[in-house]
């Protein structure tokens, strides 16, 4: 019968040779209560927790070891410049130790570097996710976006990174990357967000006249003349014998067209640095706008008239040479491009540059000097890049408000 | 008998004194006898002593001798009232079989990890000399193993669960924990193409199963404490204590029982919890962010549920095709299989070192986009055949980690196609490869709840729920069309076993009253008619039970003889609701069981079926013969 081969105790079945359940009758001698074998196996699982704890430790310290050594070989690998020699090398260190963010890190650089940019992304991303506010991460993450060109990504990540976490990075590295953002900005004509970051970099920019000169200067890229003259000015202010404070100065008002100020500055930045060539041809040209500028305050009218007739024999001149280096005929029956329209019409005026019926008729110098300008710029565009008294009597232009 | 010994104080007053009288009037004789408070409460102790003493005389009651006799008494009344019932215990038992898998597995993962280290350097690639013939010289120290110390390793440890469940009372022998341990941390670390999940889930059902029977668990709780272990090993290897539970319900035990359930829930916690604690809570992969940008990227992922379905099909067919045929060779042949399956897998891992072992790494490589989508095509390929071989050779180890990697490549490769030919596809190929990894566990283990939360579990990303769900049903649903049998039911089907099908108990559409039940015949009497005007109105049909509506009181039965019989001078006038309660009916409801059915019929010729909205609506009547009929009109 089968319900005699039932344990009664504990309901197992009996094997038909035994008299007795082999399971209740005794455990290694001992016939031991429930309550009992469970303190047993308390007892038994702490010496296994022991036991597992010290070989979970072993096991991490060597693939620790391993890890590191296979890290520092990629490091090595990244300085003899072959990252994708350190790709793998990386790898290997993250298989051993797979949650370390600093070879997650390096490893997505060497990606970087490698050109492997969507895997670099997804490390970086994951990185990111586990840590938001890690400064390297989203400085790697800016850089993709970069090279991306998502101008609002690279924007998020560079502020993420300033404002991140860094390990042993000074604020002049913070105000470095800002440096980095405002130039990529400028770089990619985003005028108004660089100002706007180049406003953050000056108020957090210490009263040091080098890195004063510094932000002028991305003032002067960003063309925001104004701001950068009074970084300019705050440097000077802080160290007169600053030669690139005065160069920048000297700049900033030569991009407002205050020629007769950007000269003194100007002067005063080459007898501090006389190599500085920027600054001489700089001032070069400032005395030349100077020297020819009909609009200019302080010149007589007599001179004044001079230089519109000198002006506009010159923009007559430009204007033939222009064209015959195109091979155009300016003197054609029907003048029909740009270029013959205008000598069309200064053909018109050329009679009337002369002093005394400049004298007579003091409006005739308005509209003189707005075909020399206009003459100008249509040589500028399609003969090329104006040099000497073109680029001056240009500069005027823009001073005055008729060129761009 | 102590109650005959003298006490102290009892010369205070006599025992034939104390036994007749009550503590307070014992008490006034005392105060009598002497005029200190001390004397009086010596006195009124010595009282109730006798008192008590005459009543304990009177039930047959026992008294301790002594001191020690007293606290050997309190003691033992302790340690019975300590004593766990069995319910309890079972808890307990899980808990302590989830910490026990936990610490189990994080060391069989470090021999795993161990053996690697051991055979092929820390390097990820190692010599080609090792990758051949490491493989094959274990694979013959692993056929040993089985054929001549473990032999009841080879095959899954998901059926051997459920064999221990379905067939041999809970029992696992421990020395097939010791075999998987040993064999597969061998075999894995070796290179084979095989999982470690598998052999942790057997690892947990097996020391479940010791610990139920040292511990004398009943038969019943015996049984179902392997599935415990099971899901207590599946989670500390998967670290995803959700989709361990539900894959132990879904896979192995097959329904929903609260019973079980909690069991299985804190042994699963348990073990997860000693693992995280030893080996950290770092997922098994690095999962990218994901967001559903747009609706339509889904018909992506359903192209993604077709290609996984098909491939996880031709998986299934190989495994179905292979293995029965490597099986039927001389037993000889046994010896050199799991040789020659490695040799093979370090063939291909020469050109392919990722198909080799678990692949976990890989897995994360795909997900981060390492791989071009050629090289996830060919991964997908050479890992189904060497999985195939290993498994197929007998070699112990798991399908489990091979259909994660072999789903997370397809993914990848049908993820950069896609983005090849439809680059707005916003999507990243982890996503793509996480995705996979779900579509091909539902279409090659037929597991489709399991899938789902796992992908979930895996991510942490709920967003990425609507893309699993429609790829993994895609996938399982081409994989129930083309392959009648599921995986584990094939396996256990070759290995000459018939274990319950969870798929089909799934699937098997259960019979119900309605499909039994039919209109009512004749004339619903009500409770207020009386005996005459009841057999007035039956008397013209041929029917001779008839159902009588008790209006709040439920439903009788009542034969046309009865009602005759009744109809009496004396009783005709009664109402029906006179009827003995003997006639009564418990009534069924139309989506009830027909076992239900069954169970309730009795003697009873038929029984109503009402509505469960209102009890007095009767939507028709059952008889037993009906319920015979529709058995056997759906009998396979």
């Amino acid at each position: 019968m089968q319900e005699d081969k039932i344990c009664p105790k504990c309901g197992q079945m009996i094997p038909s040779d035994t008299s007795e359940c082999p399971i209740c009758a005794n455990w290694l001698g001992f016939n031991l209560r429930r309550e009992t074998l469970l303190l047993l196996c308390f007892i038994l699982l702490g010496v296994l927790f022991v036991i597992t704890g010290f070989v979970v430790k072993f096991y991490h310290a060597h693939e620790k070891a391993l890890a590191e050594e296979w890290y520092q070989r990629g490091e090595a690998r990244l300085a003899e410049n072959k990252p994708q020699d350190a790709i793998l090398d990386f790898r290997t260190a993250l298989f051993h130790e797979g949650g370390n963010a600093h070879y997650q890190l390096r490893l997505a650089q060497a990606l970087v570097a490698s050109g492997h940019l969507e895997e670099a992304r997804t490390y970086l991303m994951r990185l990111w996710q586990s840590d938001p506010a890690s400064g390297p991460v989203n400085l790697e993450l800016a850089r993709l976006a970069m090279r991306r060109g998502d101008i609002p990504q690279v924007i998020n990540y560079y502020h993420n990174a300033i404002d991140g976490v860094w390990q042993g990075v000074s604020e002049q590295q913070r105000r470095n990357l800002r440096e980095s953002l405002c130039e990529y900005l400028i770089e990619h004509g985003r005028r108004a967000e660089a100002v706007a970051e180049l406003m953050a970099l000056s108020a957090e920019t210490p009263d040091n006249p080098q890195l004063r000169t510094q932000v002028g200067d991305l003032y002067l890229k960003a063309q925001d003349y104004d701001s950068a003259l009074k970084e300019f000015r705050r440097s000077l202010r802080l160290d007169r014998k600053q030669g690139a404070a005065w160069a920048g100065a000297g700049r900033a008002e030569f991009g407002m067209g205050n020629y007769r100020a950007a000269r003194g500055y100007l002067t005063h930045a080459l007898e501090l640095d006389p190599k500085d060539a920027d600054s001489a041809r700089m001032l070069e040209m400032a005395n030349r706008v100077l020297a020819i500028d009909p609009f200019e305050r302080f010149v007589s009218t007599r001179v004044r008239r001079q230089r519109v007739i000198f002006a506009f024999q010159h923009a007559l001149a430009r204007m033939e040479s222009c064209a015959q280096s195109r091979g155009e005929n300016l003197n054609a029956s029907t003048p029909q491009t740009d270029l013959q329209k205008l000598y069309a019409s200064a053909l018109k005026v050329k009679p009337k540059m002369r002093e005394q019926i400049l004298r007579r008729n003091p409006d005739l110098i308005d509209s003189a000097m707005a075909l020399v300008f206009q003459t100008e710029q249509v040589i500028a565009r399609q003969c090329g890049p104006p040099h000497g008294i073109d680029r001056a009597l240009l500069l005027i232009a823009q001073k005055n408000g008729v060129a761009d | 008998m102590q109650g005959k010994r003298a006490m102290p104080g009892q010369e205070a007053g006599g025992p034939s004194d104390s036994a007749g009288s009550s503590p307070s009037q014992s008490i006034s004789a005392a105060q009598g006898a002497t005029g200190r408070s001390r004397d009086r409460v010596l006195a009124f102790l010595s009282a109730w002593k006798a008192h008590a003493r005459a009543l304990a005389e009177e039930k047959k009651l026992t008294f301790p001798h002594s001191f020690g006799e007293v606290v050997r008494q309190a003691v033992a009344r302790i340690i019975r009232s300590l004593a766990l019932r069995e319910g309890n215990l079972f808890l307990l038992l899980a808990v302590i079989i989830g910490l026990a898998s936990g610490l189990l597995v994080v060391c069989f993962r470090i021999a795993i990890e161990g053996t690697r280290l051991w055979f092929f350097g820390s390097s990820l690639t190692a010599s080609p000399l090792r990758v051949l013939t490491v493989p094959t010289l274990v694979g013959f120290i692993i056929a040993a193993g089985i054929m001549l110390l473990f032999r009841g390793v080879r095959g899954s440890g998901v059926n051997q669960t459920k064999a221990a469940v379905y067939i041999y009372d809970g029992y696992i022998p421990f020395r097939t924990v010791i075999g998987k341990f040993v064999l597969c941390a061998l075999a894995i670390g070796s290179g084979q193409s095989l999982g470690p999940e598998d052999p942790s889930l057997q690892i947990g059902a097996g020391i479940a199963s010791a610990l139920g029977r040292r511990l004398r668990l009943s038969r019943e709780k015996i049984r179902l404490i392997a599935p415990v272990g099971a899901a207590a090993g599946l989670a500390a290897a998967f670290n995803a204590p959700i989709s361990a539970t539900i894959f132990v319900i879904e896979e192995v035990i097959g329904q929903w029982s609260a019973g079980v359930l909690g069991a299985i829930i804190l042994a699963a916690v348990s073990s997860v919890v000693v693992m995280r604690g030893l080996l950290g809570s770092e997922p098994l992969f690095g999962v990218p962010p994901y967001r559903l940008a747009n609706p339509t990227e889904l018909l992506a992922y359903a192209v993604l549920g077709v290609i996984g379905g098909f491939s996880s099909l031709i998986f299934v067919k190989l495994i179905a095709k292979i293995r029965p045929w490597l099986k039927a060779l001389p037993t000889w042949t046994h010896y050199a299989q799991p040789a020659a399956a490695g040799l093979l897998v370090g063939v291909i891992g020469l050109w392919f070192p990722q198909v080799m072992g678990a692949g976990y790494y890989y897995i994360d490589q795909a997900m981060h986009g390492q791989y071009l989508w050629e090289t996830l095509a060919f991964l997908a390929i050479f890992k189904i055949l060497a999985t195939t071989i290993s498994f197929a050779s007998g070699t112990p180890g798991g399908m489990f980690a091979p259909t994660l990697f072999i789903g997370a490549m397809i993914g990848g490769a049908v993820g950069g196609v896609e983005h090849h030919f439809f680059p707005a596809l916003t999507g990243p190929i982890g996503a793509y490869a996480l995705i996979g990894m779900g579509t091909l566990f539902a279409g090659f283990l037929r597991v489709p709840m399991t899938s789902v939360f796992m992908v979930l579990e895996l991510s942490g990303n709920y967003s990425i729920i609507l893309p699993v769900m429609v790829s993994n049903t895609i996938a399982y649903l081409i994989s129930r069309r083309y392959q009648s049998l599921a995986l584990f039911d094939l396996l256990s089907s070759q290995d000459g076993v018939e274990l319950p099908s969870m798929e089909e108990q799934r699937e098997a559409s259960a019979l119900r009253v309605e499909d039994a039940m039919r209109p009512v015949s004749g004339p619903i009497l009500l409770g207020e008619e009386t005996f005459a005007e009841a057999l007035e109105r039956v008397s013209g049909f041929p029917e001779q039970h008839f159902l009588v509506n008790q209006r709040k009181r439920g439903w009788s039965t009542v034969t046309k003889e009865m009602l005759e019989w009744q109809t009496t001078p004396e009783k005709k006038d009664q109402p029906l609701s006179s009827l003995p309660p003997s006639t009564r009916l418990p009534w069924l409801h139309p989506d009830q069981p027909l076992d239900v059915a069954m169970r309730m019929m009795g003697d009873r010729p038929l029984l109503p079926v009402v509505n469960r909205a209102n009890f007095e609506q009767i939507e028709g009547v059952v008889s037993l013969q009906d319920i015979l009929n529709t058995y056997r009109k759906a009998r396979p």
